[in-house]
């Protein structure tokens, strides 16, 4: 028998669904995490595309019954026959008219290449369509024969028509809309109708690809845990506190909310990070000059930001970020090519830190954090090409400046400024400004899997320089602090462990730090008997103090919004205090 | 979940409310001093602060040649399972400058539908 299968509770980021992270240990879902969010966010999957989640952008993809979906000239019967996957979830619907019926979603969806499809089967009706429309009329339209499975008619870009069984269908259209929103999306059938028609629906997704991807069940869309793979095969549970990206269009740089200096845009010219062709090509002009971009509407009331930018090497692989908060700026040249950090040009701000990160396909993803020791004011980011990894700064405005060829060309994607210390998540926006929320992963009313007299916990944490990563925080009642057991680890690569009963510290440590990467750490509890052990070394033991009862966990993050960073690979709660030999082993990397 | 849209004269009008109906409180912090948190049901609270309606200009320095126009306020949106009446701080832009994301901002839009052939 491991140690593992004396756990407790053990959380992995494995098994999910909206709302819910579940439990290895126990299996009968009383260890079942609940996961708060209320928005979408964005997450690195297993390809290493960085995806929205869910991937499927419509809600309530089983339940047209849902206030999400419209009908048109129709009524229908949920739940009426057997769905493809069994489950008897399918919707019948049935024409109120000799015309067209419908179900409809208003969206609205962004601009953008998406594929839509749906699973239907032939009613008394065997022709049925999906389309998409978008505001100012453009559309795509395709028509199905479900008898015979031939596609009658189409405006799509593409189609596919799958047989799934039991005379089901998954048909599914692709279609890129520019310029503008969608602003509805449908399934019916139209053709010869007559009162009282029906066919069979169920399982609609829209995904931002080129194909269908696997179908993924929604409902709000709005709290599923986010396994980020960001790091390679091992994924982990990715918590972030809440923030906003400041940039709007944050894709779509020819849009005019982006002032450009000496560059030109082609949009959507290439396959971003994000796995679609959504990427802007930046070209230089001749001029001899800056070659580049900036928001045209400053960021107000900013003392600290960081700036973010995916950017992938054309005939250019040098580029540059410059935060300007007030009249003090920062400029960091990157090198895409080795992804790494070149020359910078230093005017004011403080607290600077730079990154960028290789996220695969020539991607490389860009960072400068700063602050403006004069306090809040008005802030810009300006992006621009560089002709060196060691340019000549215009001497006004702090921008790599070169003679351009007119040809030279680099791609970028995904801009992101957020009023804080460190980097989150990829944040999509376009004509307004995004918040995605905190991430609360959760458990209350769990005394029984807690140890209440002694106890170990575990767990794994992939940390990240410059941001606090609270490992597991465990509490009872409603006083924050009062009676709790945690593990965490500082901004500055400091571990924490803490035990507090009736407010009074029992055990605490701080005394050991840590670097970026994997870590595993363990703290073991019972009266009179305390030990701290991180990667298979013991920190520091105590022989006095009385544990807390608890009976909530939180990972990640706190229920008050105080979510702090936290990239969770495992935790594990024992009721016995486990043996140092045990601790070492269970925590040796 | 509840999304509020919110203008006020000022910042400190905009907290004092927020806090007044418990959607920011204070709570004991680890470290024995007081901190700002969420209150019940609250998932978000964001300082949208100024709007610019017309956009400033300015020097190759970043100094100021025109001021930005601003909308009027200080603005917040809130996210919460909680109801609230804000009275007349709650405002319903036509054009929101702020969204959460997965949250639509809906249009008026008249339904059309092309598979209309019968």
């Amino acid at each position: 028998m491991s140690l593992l299968d004396t756990a407790s509770l053990i959380v992995t980021p494995n098994g999910y669904k909206e709302g819910k992270l579940y439990s290895v240990i126990p299996s009968d879902g009383s260890g079942d995490m609940s996961v708060g969010r209320a928005t979408t966010a964005t997450r690195v999957n297993s390809a290493g595309l960085v995806e929205l989640v869910p991937y499927n952008l419509a809600q309530y993809s089983e339940d047209f019954s849902n206030p999400f979906w419209s009908l048109y000239q129709a009524s229908i019967l949920s739940n009426d026959i057997a769905s493809p996957n069994g489950t008897m979830t399918a919707t019948k619907l049935i024409a109120s008219t000799n015309s067209v019926a419908a179900i409809y979603s208003t969206g609205p969806y962004n601009e953008g290449l998406k594929t839509f499809s749906v699973y239907a089967k032939a009613g008394s009706q065997n022709i049925v369509f999906i389309d998409a429309i978008a505001i100012g009329g453009s559309s795509a339209l395709m028509r199905v024969n479900l008898s015979t499975g031939a596609l009658i008619s189409n405006t799509f870009q593409n189609t596919n028509i799958e047989n799934v069984g039991d005379g089901w269908y998954r048909i599914s259209g692709t279609y890129t809309q520019l310029g503008g929103s969608l602003a509805q999306v449908s399934f019916g059938f139209g053709t010869s109708v007559s009162t009282n028609d029906y066919a069979y629906f169920w399982g609609y997704q829209i995904v931002e690809a080129d194909t269908a991807l696997p179908y993924l069940k929604t409902e709000t869309r709005l709290n599923i845990p986010r396994l980020d793979y960001s790091n390679g095969t091992c994924p982990s549970l990715l918590v972030e506190p809440q923030r906003t990206n400041l940039v709007t269009y944050s894709s779509s740089f020819d849009n005019g909310a982006w002032d450009k200096d000496g560059v030109s845009i082609v949009a959507n010219n290439i396959t971003s990070a994000s796995g679609v062709q959504d990427a802007d090509k930046i070209t230089e002009n001749s001029a001899n000059g800056i070659h580049g971009l900036y928001n045209l509407n400053p960021y107000t009331s900013i003392t600290t930001a960081t700036a973010s930018i995916f950017f992938k090497k054309g005939t250019r692989k040098f580029f540059s970020i410059k935060l300007q908060i007030g009249a003090n700026s920062y400029t960091q040249v990157y090198d895409s090519e080795s992804v790494t950090t070149a020359s910078n040009t230093s005017n004011g701000l403080t607290s600077v830190s730079t990154s960028v990160v290789d996220f695969g396909n020539g991607w490389v993803r860009a960072t400068l954090t700063g602050t403006n020791p004069s306090g809040a004011a008005d802030a810009y980011t300006v992006y621009c090409l560089s002709n060196s990894g060691t340019p000549t700064f215009d001497a006004v405005n702090k921008n790599p400046t070169y003679q351009g060829t007119g040809t030279d060309y680099g791609y970028i994607w995904g801009a992101q400024v957020e009023n804080a210390s460190y980097q989150t998540s990829y944040i999509p926006t376009q004509a307004a400004t995004v918040t995605r929320n905190a991430d609360v992963i959760s458990k209350t009313g769990i005394a029984d899997l807690i140890g209440q007299t002694e106890g170990t916990v575990f767990v794994e944490l992939d940390i990240i320089n410059g941001a606090e990563s609270l490992g597991i925080w465990m509490r009872t009642g409603v006083t924050p602090y009062n009676d709790m057991i945690t593990i965490l680890v500082s901004q500055f690569g400091t571990c924490i462990a803490e035990v507090r009963a009736s407010n009074v510290n029992q055990f605490v440590n701080s005394s050991f730090s840590i670097g970026s990467g994997k870590h595993k750490f363990a703290l073991a509890y019972k009266a009179n008997d305390f030990a701290f052990y991180i990667d298979g070394t013991q920190i520091a033991t105590s022989s006095s103090g009385t544990p807390p009862t608890c009976d909530q966990v939180y990972l990640g993050g706190y229920p008050d919004g105080g979510a702090r960073l936290s990239k969770n690979i495992a935790t594990a709660l024992y009721k016995t205090r486990l043996t140092n030999d045990e601790l070492a082993t269970l925590t040796t990397i | 979940m509840n999304i509020y849209k919110l203008t006020y004269p000022n910042k400190e009008a905009a907290v004092a409310d927020l806090k007044a109906k418990n959607i920011l409180i204070e709570v004991d912090g680890i470290d024995g001093q007081k901190h700002e948190a969420y209150g019940n049901g609250v998932q978000a609270v964001v300082e949208i602060g100024l709007i610019i309606l017309e956009q400033g200009t300015y020097d190759e320095e970043g100094n100021v040649i025109t001021e930005p126009i601003y909308a009027e306020g200080y603005h917040y949106d809130v996210m919460s399972s909680e109801l609230y009446d804000f009275d007349a701080n709650l405002v319903e832009p036509k054009n929101p400058k702020h969204a959460f994301a997965g949250h639509a901002v809906t249009e008026e839009y008249e339904p059309q539908f092309l598979g209309d052939e019968a």
